[in-house]
């Protein structure tokens, strides 16, 4: 399954707190089969969100984010490599 | 000695420790807003009490437990019960991860706290200072 990290702008001033949790749980819940919302980071020096997807392609990770994309429109979505550190670690 | 959660002399110790803290004034230098933090009933508590803090660029410009609601119309609210306080202030519960999970609600900009994240988490840092005896 390709990994993808998807750079989103915070398109609001003001957002209240269920507005955030329920967009929040509705992608939660518009997830198909094949397509994982794996974390999600907010970066308040530059109003972004960045988040990590695993999905067959960007059209999947687009369809599943439905109405949140009025809050968070695309700026730009990578097709990522997943390199994990513990690959690295040496084994005592 | 350890000073009561719940108390005016608690919350008057915080400003003190906001206002002597650099590093809060810093991460705070652009926030303007007024809280009042609810503890809601459950377990220990019976009461709900509440916290009243005036926040401006990185001063704690007052700060006192409140005997009557209407006295002030802060521009944010947040409650929570005793226990998630205790986390919150114990550094068990990060006080964003509370608000995304609304384990702490919140009654006012969600966006303009999520900006100012470094602000709430230095605001956090400055309450573990403080000897807390919480109510059993």
């Amino acid at each position: 399954m390709a990994r993808f990290i998807v750079v989103h702008n915070v398109a609001v001033e003001e957002m209240s707190q269920d507005q955030l949790v329920d967009l929040a749980k509705q992608v939660a819940a518009r997830l198909k089969p094949g397509v994982e919302w794996i974390s999600s980071w907010y970066t308040s020096e530059a109003n972004k969100l960045l988040c990590e997807w695993e999905a067959p392609d960007e059209e999947a990770v687009r369809a599943a984010l439905g109405e949140a994309l009025k809050v968070y429109p695309i700026e730009i979505i990578y097709s990522v490599i997943y390199i994990n550190p513990a690959w690295y670690k040496e084994q005592s | 000695m350890a000073i009561q959660f719940i108390s005016d002399e608690w919350i008057k110790a915080l400003q003190r420790e906001l206002n002597e803290s650099e590093t809060y004034r810093q991460a705070a230098r652009n926030w303007e807003g007024d809280f009042y933090f609810y503890v809601t009933p459950g377990g220990p508590i019976k009461e709900q009490s509440i916290f009243y803090m005036d926040l401006w660029h990185g001063e704690c410009r007052d700060a006192f437990l409140v005997t009557d609601e209407s006295a002030k119309h802060p521009v944010f609210k947040m409650s929570a019960p005793l226990d998630v306080w205790r986390n919150v202030i114990t550094k068990q519960l990060d006080v964003i991860q509370g608000l995304l999970t609304r384990q702490i609600k919140l009654k006012g900009n969600m966006a303009m706290i999520m900006r100012n994240v470094k602000a709430a988490q230095e605001l956090v840092e400055c309450c573990t200072y403080i000897k807390t005896e919480f109510p059993e």
